[in-house]
């Protein structure tokens, strides 16, 4: 009948319409309107207007929002509980297939972690040395009469020397040798024991082993004089100095156990040895029969095997 | 069993004058009423939002009315108040009450009293 229908601004009409939950829309859009309507005779359009455009805004509340255009609340713990609810549920329609699979990727997986774990070990000896990839030990190839071949890290004290001699490639050697464990300890109460090495004098510089207290040339001069690993420093001596002092130990010398005095201190062997001392005897019956003898090999050209 | 009643204050004002207009509560009329009677703005967000969570409470029931050309031919929204609506306002009224009555005379004594 009349079309002479003022409207409100269309844009909050429209961004209304956007907004609000579709449930309530109709309605809430007819209270507006009447209101205008009302509005527009009482006081005038412009009025009307600022009525309508202050409604829309005042309406723009959680209640009314599409809140979340779902009907509901946003689940995600939901969605993820239920994703694996129905990969579980899938799993156990094929009981054998899982099984299979999830016992072959746990063995893949187990391996994978014992290989690197074993790599590591392996790589991690003799870090000590820089010249590592030179170096080489000295083994001895048995073949007895009845057949059987071994392998011996233990030879004769003189091939070193006499090889070094022998062949140019060779440029360096270290001959060393183990007491295996001795009891050591100046204190009766604290005494324990542990493992040893006796070497060839160019032991530390060969290895490249740095000296905490003393000097490289002072040390292996004479037969009563030992380097001790740090460890063993702290523990005999606290953490004073341990130059000059006396340990005893039971090797014997002359006859009876022996003290020794103490002219280096070492840095500890990485975990991967476990020596704790080292002394140098080069004419005790020790060296006769070196456990390993280690040569370097001279840095020319590409490494010939030998 | 003591049920728990937790009516705002708005939303008791709104359900009191449903129950004035008596059958003639649609947003709009509610809004005046309330404007005209607390002499108190109501925008129509908070009205509606109190209405639909009244609705939701239990409180409120709601039937569909007619279009009118106003409207831009949209329904109207008519409210009655249901049985559980009444023992809210009731409950509401009476703990009121209590207080009130809890009150000792000195403290609420005013030059014209308050006619407890």
């Amino acid at each position: 009948m009349s079309d002479r229908r003022p409207s409100p601004p269309g844009f909050f009409l429209t961004l209304f319409r956007r907004f609000c939950h579709p449930e309530m829309l109709d309605y809430i859009e007819g209270d507006l309107m009447e209101v205008y309507e009302s509005r527009l005779k009482t006081e005038g359009k412009r009025k009307a207007d600022v009525g309508f455009i202050v409604d829309v805004i005042l309406l723009f509340r959680p209640g009314i929002i599409r809140s979340v255009n779902g009907f509901g609340s946003v689940n995600t713990l939901g969605m993820y509980k239920n994703y694996l609810k129905i990969s579980l549920r899938n799993l156990l329609r094929h009981k054998a297939f899982t099984l299979i699979t999830v016992s072959g990727l746990t063995l893949g997986l187990l391996s994978f972690i014992f290989i690197t774990l074993y790599i590591q070990d392996e790589l991690s000896y003799d870090l000590f040395r820089k010249d590592s990839e030179r170096m080489y030990r000295v083994l001895q190839h048995e073949s007895s009469e009845d057949g059987t071949v071994r392998n011996l890290a233990a030879i004769a004290g003189l091939i070193g020397k006499e090889s070094a001699a022998a062949f140019p490639e060779i440029e360096d050697y270290c001959r060393f040798s183990a007491y295996g464990r001795i009891t050591m300890g100046n204190d009766p109460a604290s005494r324990s024991y542990y493992t040893t090495l006796t070497a060839d004098p160019n032991f530390l510089s060969f290895f490249g082993i740095p000296l905490i207290e003393g000097t490289p040339e002072g040390v292996f001069k004479h037969p009563d004089e030992v380097v001790i690993s740090e460890n063993l420093a702290r523990k005999f001596f606290g953490e004073g100095p341990a130059l000059g002092k006396r340990i005893w130990s039971s090797l014997i010398k002359g006859g009876l156990p022996g003290e020794f005095t103490v002219v280096g201190v070492m840095e500890n062997f990485p975990k991967t040895h476990t020596c704790n001392l080292i002394s140098c005897f080069p004419k005790l019956r020790g060296l006769d029969i070196s456990i390993g003898t280690m040569i370097l090999q001279r840095q020319t050209g590409p490494a010939t095997p030998m | 069993m003591i049920k728990k009643y937790n009516l705002g204050e708005f939303e008791e004002v709104v359900i009191l004058t449903i129950g004035i207009l008596n059958n003639e509560a649609y947003s709009v009329p509610i809004k005046n009423e309330i404007e005209s009677r607390l002499s108190r703005r109501v925008s129509m967000g908070a009205l509606h939002t109190a209405l639909k969570r009244l609705e939701e409470k239990g409180y409120l029931k709601s039937f569909a009315g007619e279009a009118t050309v106003e409207r831009a031919g949209r329904p109207k929204r008519y409210f009655e108040i249901t049985a559980m609506g009444k023992k809210a306002i009731a409950y509401t009224r009476s703990t009121r009450d209590e207080l009130w009555r809890a009150i000792p005379k000195t403290v609420l004594q005013m030059d014209r009293g308050l006619g407890i």
